[in-house]
């Protein structure tokens, strides 16, 4: 009989958050260690408690003049600490907070805008003028704010300097929705997933149970504050008396110099972000911090012990989303011996994942097939898209989309997108799979992969491969990278066509290889291409 | 006001706390400590060893009584030097809770391993409720720390004194983690019925520990193997005033080298009494 892995060492679910609402956790949270730092910034800006309440209050009470419950207010920031004022006091008025990528523009932007029909769009100084320019076109838009000068005041001159909302008293209910996060999708355009307390405040609980803090901790925020991570970030900082150490936006070569003057203590991770880090020169700094565990989401296998060995802390896999919240994570106690395996972990409390093939069948052990997903506290619905959100949440089930295959341990494994699997003569091949073996090759910095059109097979793999620095076609030839290929793929896996770069890819603010820009504005796919078959490049 | 004393015996735990150079060095920086290993961060100032159990510990309080209670005596039993590198993990028990003349003290000792499981460290930490009532006490006290008869009216054998800086207690506050907001802010401080700022009572401690392995210890910090004192009187945040710790030797016992010490502000008052310093030869 083999043993299931489980979380079973964890505190019981709802043990480490008690609070009916976030407005309640934020307030206490700021509350009960007033002076202690809620938020650093790289650039020695600091930000205690205290002021965080201040800052909310004041500009809470300047929505409550506004607002009405229900309403949403578009949030368009870099990583300003008015982001966060922004966010709680939208809360704590019933109204609900839409993110929007402080890069985005006037399509991406526009979008959102005319889906989530805000009231108020609150911007910073660089992106007031896509607001501006938006703004004839979302006639739901009334106010529009301009977030400038010194941090935290950015929003201070909307306020009144004697009028206050308490977030104590804020009439904040369960299931008002908190936030809207527009979700990338493979295809069509962006959907906004509703979330409400329930989802952060479980999301908050379960993290705090996985990964438990204590005073001393401080957590490292280097994603941008659109996303919902550093917001659960500084949530979960304020319900342990911890602080949220932020950077303005990823960097190598700042990093290790933020971890160690601000004492970081854990990293949240994702996308390239390890695979970055590895490619930063070697440096005593990187031994020389206090940060004892890192949580990434899809941690790259092939880099896993080297991780550890060289920064000197565990690295755990992470399996989320916005929709499902924590749906897996590697257990604590099983760090050390799942380092390299390639597992995300198994399911928190309360979390079933089932793995099941396109009949909605379960599948077998080893077999992959798509995540569906149930648990408390799901992701409310997409806006506005009552059909889509029927197609993923059937039966109380959410249809991840994702393909999963778990081993007899119950340990879980992340095969890849199910609409990124490229079919090649009726066989199904993951994009990610075939990603991370190309990966692994010392002499790749970085590969995407993507399908193209055969007449044939019906489709073929692709492969864009960037060299290490300095490296070139000569030092690692197409035939290298096949023969590579062949030892550890079957067949029918390996890439067909092979295009070099000399650039790194674009990529989203996350730093995920932006796949629709390989593909637009280019006719033929394959043109350029070395071309396995005819061994030339065509 | 009552005391919960159901949770004697009561053991608080914390999270893995890793030790690297800069903690330390702001650590020391913070207390003004130009001790050359301190100031690299390659080994701790000793009362750097308060920081990691400072979370068990009030837990531990807080778990008996919600009232104020001052840091009312530390003892520090140092086996061994925290140094950069080292993984520790502290622990408190709750140790007593005993009626004293004008109050109620609460005890708890913490114990700090490294990841071998080496005992680094314990600490006897009493705080006292100032004007609380108790009907029974449980528990047991701190261990005893007076250095015998008093020897404050003889000769010092040395004696030291450090300035306290205008950030003295924010630069503490960021190295310890020890926001108590009444070391911080005029108004809190006024709240617990102060006139002025209050510094740490670690922090007092620190700029004793300083005087101690400056003038006894020969600079070397290692060799400190007990520091304790009863916080007599409040130390408040006077820029510019100077903290004068006077070190007399006594008898030495059990192989190591013993110094009383006390800690007096510029106004006079004599903020640390009955310090204890143990030194191995």
């Amino acid at each position: 009989m083999i043993a299931k892995a489980t979380h079973k060492d964890i505190a019981p679910s709802w043990s480490a958050v008690k609070h009916r609402t976030c407005t309640a956790l934020f307030s206490q949270g700021c509350t009960e260690d007033p002076e202690r730092p809620a938020i650093i910034i790289e650039g020695d800006i600091v930000v205690t408690r205290r002021v965080l309440l201040e800052r909310c209050e004041h500009f809470a009470a300047f929505l409550q003049q506004h607002l009405n419950p229900g309403d949403r207010v578009a949030v368009m920031l870099d990583n300003r600490v008015e982001f966060m004022v922004a966010f709680f006091a939208i809360m704590a008025n019933r109204a609900t907070a839409v993110s929007i990528a402080p890069t985005a523009q006037l399509h991406d932007a526009g979008h959102i805008l005319r889906d989530s029909a805000p009231v108020m769009a609150i911007a910073g100084t660089g992106q007031i003028e896509v607001i501006e320019r938006l703004r004839a076109n979302c006639p739901s838009l009334k106010i529009v704010l301009t977030v400038e000068g010194e941090e935290p005041n950015g929003l201070a001159r909307y306020e009144s300097a004697d009028k206050r909302l308490a977030l104590s008293n804020a009439p904040s209910e369960r299931q008002d929705i908190v936030s809207v996060f527009y979700t990338s999708g493979t295809t069509g355009a962006p959907k906004g997933c509703m979330l409400d307390h329930g989802w952060w405040l479980r999301v908050l609980d379960l993290d705090q149970l996985l990964f438990p803090r204590s005073w001393q901790d401080r957590q490292l925020c280097c994603l941008p504050f659109y996303y919902a991570d550093p917001t659960i970030q500084l949530m979960t900082s304020l319900s342990t008396r911890g602080t949220l150490i932020v950077m303005r936006r990823f960097s190598v070569s700042r990093f290790w110099d933020v971890v160690r003057k601000y004492d970081a203590t854990e990293l949240l991770s994702i996308a390239s972000i390890p695979a970055l880090l590895l490619k930063g020169e070697a440096d005593v700094r990187e031994r020389d911090h206090r940060v004892r565990g890192a949580v990434h989401a899809g941690l790259p296998q092939q880099l896993h012990r080297q991780l550890i060995d060289r920064f000197g802390f565990p690295w755990m896999d992470n399996y989320g989303s916005t929709e499902g919240g924590i749906m897996a994570r590697v257990p604590r106690a099983l760090a050390a011996e799942l380092v390299g395996a390639g597992s995300i972990g198994v399911e928190p409390p309360d979390v079933t994942i089932r793995i099941v093939n396109d009949l909605e069948q379960d599948v077998s052990a080893g077999e992959s097939g798509e995540a569906v997903v149930s648990g408390p506290d799901l992701f409310k619905g997409y806006l506005n898209r009552p059909d889509v959100t029927a197609e993923v949440m059937r039966d109380g089930w959410y249809h991840s989309g994702d393909l999963l295959r778990r081993d007899e341990r119950g340990l879980l494994y992340f095969v890849g997108r199910k609409k990124e699997l490229i079919r090649r003569s009726g066989e199904n091949i993951s994009a990610a799979e075939v990603e991370a073996v190309l990966r692994s090759h010392p002499q790749i910095l970085e590969a995407a992969v993507i399908a193209v059109r055969d007449e044939l097979r019906g489709e073929e793999v692709k492969a864009y491969i960037v060299l290490k620095q300095g490296l070139s076609m000569a030092d690692l030839s197409p035939n290298d990278i096949i023969e590579f290929c062949k030892t550890r793929l079957a067949a029918f896996k390996i890439p067909r066509y092979l295009e070099y770069r000399t650039t790194d890819f674009e990529r989203t603010p996350s730093m995920r290889v932006q796949k629709q820009a390989l593909i637009k504005d280019r006719a033929d796919l394959i043109a350029g291409s070395w071309d396995r078959e005819s061994g030339a490049t065509r | 006001m009552t005391f919960d004393l159901s949770q004697l015996g009561r053991t608080w735990r914390t999270e893995e706390f890793r030790v690297n150079t800069m903690r330390l060095a702001q650590f020391a920086a913070a207390i003004d400590d130009e001790n050359p290993a301190h100031r690299t961060g390659i080994i701790a100032p000793p009362v750097f060893a308060n920081v990691p159990p400072m979370q068990p510990c009030i837990e531990a309080l807080r778990s008996v009584t919600s009232m104020f209670a001052f840091h009312g005596e530390h003892d520090f039993h140092l086996h061994h030097a925290i140094r950069a590198g080292m993984h520790l993990f502290a622990e408190a028990a709750l140790r007593g809770v005993i009626a004293t003349r004008g109050g109620v003290s609460i005890i708890v000792h913490s114990k700090t391993h490294n990841e071998q499981g080496t005992l680094v460290d314990e600490q006897f930490f009493t705080a006292f409720a100032a004007g609380a009532t108790l009907a029974g006490s449980v528990g047991e006290t701190a261990p005893k720390h007076h250095s015998g008869p008093d020897f404050s009216a003889s000769r010092p054998l040395a004696a030291a004194s450090y300035v306290v800086a205008a950030d003295q207690t924010s630069r503490y506050a960021d190295a310890s983690r020890d926001y108590a907001d009444y070391t911080l802010r005029l108004d809190a401080a006024r709240a617990k019925g102060f006139e002025q700022i209050l510094l740490h009572g670690m922090l007092t401690m620190a700029f004793a520990a300083r005087a101690v392995v400056d003038r006894v210890c020969g600079g070397d910090s290692t060799r400190l193997k007990r520091l304790a004192g009863r916080f007599s009187k409040p130390a408040f945040l006077v820029p510019g005033q100077a903290l004068t710790t006077r070190i007399w030797q006594l008898d030495p016992r059990q192989g190591r080298e013993i110094f009383g010490f006390d800690t007096s502000d510029a106004f006079g008052s004599v903020v640390i009494k009955n310090g204890l310093a143990e030194i191995a030869a």
